[in-house]
């Protein structure tokens, strides 16, 4: 499960950083687990960018995501983190 | 649920998981079932707009199959990591094969926390993902007890 699972648009916020989801690669996922969510469980998803890097003048460019998973007893149950290549014309962020 | 497995050592082999070729269609369920439309998996269009030959897996496909691999092992709430890099894309009627081995044991006070490298290569043999994933038993083969200390489950 995860917060891209329960949007109604996932892709919109990286069509607001610029990122076309055509040029986009899916590179590393990892998941941790804490505690299992059970049915009935109501979760809250919280994500950050925790790191943006380019290489070759911006050729390759390298999105990283986490995801935290809380349910409603405020337990992190899940952490999230998803590396994302974006293959870039060279043109500066 | 997948039961406790016995005693556990480095160089076990988990029991390998083979998936069909893949499909069109499988992709166009996996769209609805995960929610990433992106047409690149779908259209073939897109794909080609984009350099592509054909359409090819979500990442996140390929990833559940590895999923299913540890799931069909240990029960699922054993979990405690799994993780995968994509090296290369899974492309229409390649089918993937799913394998685990055992690289570490450590015997904790109360459990085992297991580390398995995994591997889905396609049916020549070239790899695709590569990853880990980290389970924690009980320290006998014979369900006990909850799996997570401080939870139900």
């Amino acid at each position: 499960m995860t917060l891209s699972l329960c949007e109604s648009d996932p892709y919109a916020r990286y069509r607001a950083l610029g990122i076309d989801w055509c040029t986009m690669m899916h590179a590393q996922q990892r998941f941790d687990y804490f505690a299992p969510i059970h049915a009935g469980d109501c979760i809250r998803f919280q994500s950050r960018i925790v790191d943006f890097i380019q290489r070759r003048q911006g050729k390759l460019k390298f999105l990283i995501e986490e995801t935290d998973a809380f349910n409603q007893h405020g337990e992190l149950t899940t952490r999230f983190r998803k590396t994302i290549v974006i293959r870039g014309t060279g043109a500066p962020e | 649920m997948s039961p406790f497995p016995g005693p556990v050592a480095v160089g076990d082999r988990l029991p390998t998981l083979v998936k069909p070729p893949l499909t069109r269609a499988t992709l166009a369920y996996f769209c609805g079932a995960s929610n990433d439309h992106n047409p690149l998996h779908i259209d073939p269009d897109a794909a080609r707009a984009a350099g592509m030959d054909d359409v090819f897996a979500h990442g996140m496909l390929n990833m559940a199959y590895l999923g299913q691999l540890m799931t069909g092992w240990v029960p699922q709430a054993c979990l405690r990591s799994f993780e995968v890099k994509f090296g290369a894309i899974v492309k229409l009627g390649e089918q993937l094969v799913c394998d685990g081995e055992v690289t570490d044991v450590q015997v904790q006070a109360a459990s085992r926390r297991v580390v398995v490298r995994l591997v889905a290569a396609n049916q020549a043999g070239e790899e695709k993902l590569v990853g880990e994933a980290v389970v924690e038993l009980p320290l006998s083969g014979i369900l006990s007890g909850r799996v997570f200390p401080n939870h139900g489950g």
